[in-house]
């Protein structure tokens, strides 16, 4: 049985790494912002004093978070187009982890396969419950009033939705589901990389939770990476 | 070559004719059999176009699943199963089958050995005890009996010897079966999907091809009225309605979109046609669908049109689930107003939906009435009035007729009582209590806008300035049914400040445009009659509750049988409108006088609906006709439906799906509160939540602003003071009650006890899951520096004074199943319990812990009196 699996994982691994044979490259790219960034606004956790104890420093609101080199982090790029009818099973693909901690959402936004396993931990000693509030995906809303709990969720449908603890009105995260595995979200460099995109023309999308979508064109040849580069500007 | 003439009669050969003329009444023949079968039957065609599609997707399925096989994992239980099978062909289980064998046949002898001892011992029982009876003791028979006693001791004991072992031999030969058996059924799991896609296959390439029929004996009547049956074969080429693969399949072979729907109107019983129309028994496609024929009988219903169709069974019901269309076509009927001019069945006794016009005095000026009367749209473009493009002339005269007839003695308006009130606080209350859950004020219109109608439910105020005075809204706000008795509009129990700056605020919305002042003659006679003549003639006592026009009866025709109506019935006038049914109640409704000509005038007004709501009247009028299907076809109308519909009506009519999500519609006022937290309860299973008493006393007086047992005290919008009587709440109740299958009962929640032994245990629960993180109790309110509100859930401390105790279980076991969205999380999720530890992990016995603790929230018990 463990036999069959680990030959399903392999035979999945090479068709996501050769597109079925094709051969492909990957996608690299950075998001800029321009203008100044939004002040962020402190975030008040005396509601809770685990909430409160758990930090020494202030803590922000992460919808718009701008990093050191004029790049903004936490935006989801994926591949929109240009897959054509390629299916892609996210069953075999690494289990993704979402965390409570500090009151607070580790990752903040997070990229998933349909099919793919998602762990939610809570880390804090006190009670969190996710909220998805997804429109396609059946919605799910688990508390988990104990430290170290764990509730494991597939989707079996492309959306991108918010999940949200109704406790800790703040705390709130962001899911994009997707049929394939070829996006990824800018970190503290503002930059991402889709790995291993079969040779063709596809539709990048961009997504932030403040300032909405964009899209470009990218061309990926035979070998070597394809570049992409979005700009978002301050509203 | 002989001249056929000179050859004599009896020599002549007509061979060669008979040839030819047989061999054309073969061909005949040959090409008679062909049309009959196939040139005529072109269904057989579409018969093997759907088995070749079906098949192909089946196959491609098929191929799918035999692609995801895992032939691993079935190698290896093939292995298993090969040798669990090679195991019991093994000498050793061969021996162990034959010791069982043996075993069972010793245990059968002893058995028959130990009956006969019994019967052998019975026999000497009766003996010894006759011998007793007649006074002599027979101490033969006594001494058989003790022999035969110890006999079957003997043998019972070697019976269970045998029973132990012959069990101790099955278990050893039950793990050799049940190896061949995990292995069968692991295959057979591995092979499911495969096998289910084969069957589907097998079962679409073995068709017969053939006409598929549903015979609905007696649906129908003939034209007197005997029972008919009727036949339907649209399942002949619509082949693929259930079959999932099918999903993107061209038609006629497409799935059908509503499984939902087909599972209570099963298509395998009750044929295609009872909601689609056409011709049931025709063949081809245009004789089915009517396309062929212009005069079609029954032809098919097209795109949205097939929701009318729902009227021929549920005639009484003004909402459907399952069938939006339907439910919100009914509604806009009954809030337009139709039945006020027109008779349909089911509507007649619908309460009028303009204001009382007898107390129009006191209100407007007669300049506001007169340019009302002239175009309402003028003032208020989203008004539900029509258009009646009355001349100056007519629009002065009914002015005067209703200024004239108004009741001379209406409720006084102090003035100066609205003096010193505040615009700003004004505007404040005004947003915030909740009045824009009815009423448009300036851009304000996202309400109008979610509720997606042309027209508003209430007054539209963006102009209510130029329409009343302060002093006016002052005490209309404070209380409207003083002013109005009949009046719909709730009170929101404003403080005498609170209403004086809504009235502040609401006089700075006027109308910026200068009208010239009309002068309204109410003394002359010719005027005033001319006016009440005009009045009568177009109906508006329809409408309004008009002094002198308390007998008016309805003034256009009924539409009971309109969906039948045949075109050459319709008058087209001058027009260049298409000669259909649909393009001429279209175009009816679009502009009610475009028939008009110079000879026939046409009274009704005009209206302005959306071209989505002209779609929907238009089904409805399609919908109004008295085919009725016989009685054994139709869901009874019971009580509990008829307790819903009157519900229903009741609701509608006070129009509570503004704020309340109630049967899946409403919740409007959502559009402008944008915390959860803030918004008005849905009402969805409101009668298997919450106490009758309750109820009862919360719609009497829902006056729980600043209380501490009220639900949710923080909130701004008030649930208003409708007024209700006891028969209204009555109703209302039996509403709920029955959406949620409940019965009206007498129950005394009062002396509700909690487990002793469950209570502690439930407030431990309680702690552990941290429910006071989040709802407010006696014991732990939010103070300053806790949860934000809108972070808040309910108040828990009235819970036993307002819950059903079974109810709170249900919730805890899975709120978002009563609640879809709500908040609160599930602390058991798949029915299992996170406390493994706590009443041996029992889900079921924690929940109801957590409700018994829940029920001693709040202190002793108190009267339903608190709930205020």
């Amino acid at each position: 049985m463990t036999r069959g699996i680990c030959l399903g994982a392999l035979v999945g691994a090479l068709l996501i790494g050769f597109g079925g044979g094709a051969r492909g490259g990957d996608v690299k790219g950075k998001v800029d912002f321009e203008g100044t960034a939004p002040k962020s606004t402190r975030l008040m956790m005396n509601a809770d004093p685990v909430c409160m104890k758990a930090h020494k420093d202030p803590v922000y609101t992460e919808d718009v978070v701008v990093n050191p080199n004029k790049t903004l982090k936490n935006v989801l790029v994926y591949v929109k187009d240009g897959l054509g009818g390629k299916k892609f099973d996210g069953s075999s693909a690494a289990k993704l982890s979402l965390e409570q901690k500090g009151c607070q959402y580790f990752p903040h936004v997070i990229g998933i396969q349909t099919g793919q396993e998602l762990d939610v931990v809570n880390d804090d000693p006190t009670l969190h419950n996710v909220h998805s509030l997804s429109k396609v995906n059946s919605q799910f809303n688990a508390a988990q009033p104990k430290q170290g709990m764990r509730l494991v969720k597939k989707f079996d449908k492309a959306e991108t939705f918010r999940v949200k603890c109704e406790v800790h009105g703040w705390m709130g995260a962001y899911i994009g589901v997707f049929e394939h595995p070829f996006f990824a979200v800018t970190g503290e460099d503002g930059s991402f990389t889709i790995k291993g995109l079969p040779a063709g023309e596809y539709t990048l999308e961009a997504w932030h939770e403040k300032y909405g979508t964009q899209t470009l064109k990218v061309k990926v040849g035979g070998s070597g990476e394809a570049q992409a580069k979005f700009t978002y500007a301050a509203k | 070559m002989t001249r056929r003439a000179s050859v004599p009669i009896e020599q002549r050969s007509y061979g060669i004719y008979y040839a030819v003329f047989a061999g054309f009444l073969f061909l005949g023949t040959v090409w008679a059999v062909v049309d009959e079968v196939s040139t005529r039957r072109p269904w057989k065609e579409t018969q093997r176009e759907y088995r070749a599609l079906a098949a192909a997707q089946l196959r491609e399925r098929l191929d799918q699943a035999h692609a995801q096989f895992d032939s691993s994992a079935a190698a290896d239980l093939s292995r298993q199963l090969a040798a669990a099978q090679d195991s019991m062909n093994s000498p050793a289980y061969a021996l162990l089958t034959r010791a069982y064998d043996g075993v069972l046949e010793q245990l059968i002898r002893e058995n028959r050995a130990y009956q006969f001892a019994k019967s052998r011992g019975d026999e000497a029982y009766y003996f010894y005890k006759k011998s007793v009876h007649e006074g002599k003791e027979d101490p033969g028979e006594k001494e058989k009996l003790t022999r035969n006693e110890a006999e079957m001791a003997a043998h019972m004991a070697l019976v269970t010897r045998l029973e132990a072992s012959r069990d101790s031999i099955a278990a050893i030969v039950n793990v050799y079966k049940d190896r061949v058996r995990q292995a069968q059924n692991g295959l057979a799991d591995l092979r499911k999907t495969i096998d289910r896609w084969e069957g589907k296959l097998n079962r679409v390439e073995s068709a017969p091809i053939e006409i598929k029929q549903v015979m609905l004996l007696g649906y129908d009547r003939n034209p007197f009225n005997d029972p008919k049956a009727r036949i339907d074969r649209c399942q002949t080429c619509h082949l693929g309605w259930n079959e999932e693969v099918m999903e993107d399949a061209p038609e006629p072979f497409k799935n059908h979109p509503l499984p939902e729907l087909l599972a209570l109107h099963k298509p395998e019983t009750f044929g295609c046609t009872p909601c689609h129309r056409g011709d049931g028994p025709s063949l081809t496609p245009g004789g089915a669908h009517g396309d062929a024929d212009p005069y079609a009988e029954n032809p098919l219903l097209r795109g949205k049109d097939v929701w009318a169709s729902c009227n021929e069974c549920h005639e009484n019901e003004s909402h459907l689930d399952g069938a939006p269309v339907f439910s919100s076509a009914k509604r806009l009927v009954i809030e337009s107003g139709c039945a006020g001019c027109h008779e349909i069945k089911g509507y007649t006794e619908l309460p009028r939906i303009g204001p009382d016009l007898g107390l129009v005095a006191g209100k407007a000026t007669p300049d506001w009435i007169f340019r009302w009367v002239r175009n309402p749209k003028e003032y208020n473009p989203h008004t539900r009035m029509p258009n009646f493009r009355f001349t100056d002339d007519q629009a002065q005269a009914i002015t005067a007729y209703l200024l004239h007839a108004a009741k001379k003695d209406t409720i006084r308006i102090t003035r100066g009582a609205a003096a010193q009130g505040d615009r700003e606080r004004g505007r404040k209350v005004f947003a915030t209590v909740g009045c824009m859950a009815c009423h448009a004020l300036g851009d304000e219109t996202k309400v109008r806008e979610q509720r997606g109608t042309s027209y508003d439910i209430a007054p539209e105020l963006t102009r209510v300035g130029s329409k009343v005075s302060a002093d006016w809204i002052y005490e209309w706000v404070k209380d409207p049914r003083r002013l109005n008795p009949t009046t719909k509009m709730p009170k929101l129990r404003l403080t005498d400040q609170e209403a004086r700056d809504v009235a502040a605020f609401l006089t700075t919305q006027r109308d910026s445009r200068v009208f010239e002042s009309m002068a309204i003659d109410t003394a002359s006679v010719t005027t005033v009659s001319r006016g009440e003549g005009l009045i009568r003639e177009y109906g508006c006592a329809g409408c309004h509750a008009i002094p002198g026009m308390e007998k008016e009866g309805r003034v256009s025709v009924a539409l009971s049988n309109f969906g039948r109506k045949r075109v050459d019935e319709m008058d087209y006038g001058d027009t260049k409108v298409p000669h259909t049914w649909h393009d001429w109640i279209t175009n009816k409704l679009k502009d009610s006088r475009v028939f008009q000509t110079d000879r026939i005038l046409q009274k009704m007004p005009v209206f302005s609906f959306s071209d989505d709501e002209i779609a929907k009247i238009r089904l409805f009028l399609l919908s109004e006709t008295k085919d009725e299907p016989d009685k054994r076809f139709l869901k009874p109308f019971d009580a509990r439906l008829q307790a819903i519909e009157t519900g229903r009506r009741l609701v509608y009519s006070y129009r509570c799906q503004q704020c309340h999500v109630l049967e899946q519609e409403g919740g409007h006022i959502g559009a402008i509160i944008e915390e959860t937290a803030f918004l008005p309860p849905p009402l969805t299973g409101e009668g298997k939540k919450v106490q009758e008493q309750w109820l009862y006393a919360f719609l009497k007086n829902p006056s729980t602003v600043g209380h501490p047992d009220a639900v949710r005290f923080w909130l701004n919008t008030r649930m208003p003071t409708f007024s209700f009587t006891d028969d209204e709440i009555g109703k209302i109740m039996d509403y709920f009650l029955a959406l949620s299958n409940q019965q009206m009962a007498i129950h005394d929640y009062q002396s509700f006890t909690p487990d002793p032994v469950l209570l502690p245990v439930g407030r431990s629960i309680f702690n552990d899951f941290q429910c006071i993180k989040c709802h407010p109790t006696n014991e732990k309110m939010p103070g300053p520096g806790s949860a934000a509100t809108n972070d808040l859930a309910p108040n828990l401390t009235n819970v036993r004074s307002r819950l059903k105790p079974a109810w709170v279980v249900e919730w805890l076991a899975d709120p978002n199943k009563l609640q879809e969205g709500t908040r609160m999380p599930s602390f058991f999720p798949d029915g299992q319990s996170p406390l493994p530890d706590v009443l041996g992990g029992d889900a079921q016995k924690q929940m109801t812990a957590i409700r018994d603790y829940v029920f001693t929230l709040g202190g002793p018990v108190r009267s339903n009196a608190s709930v205020r």
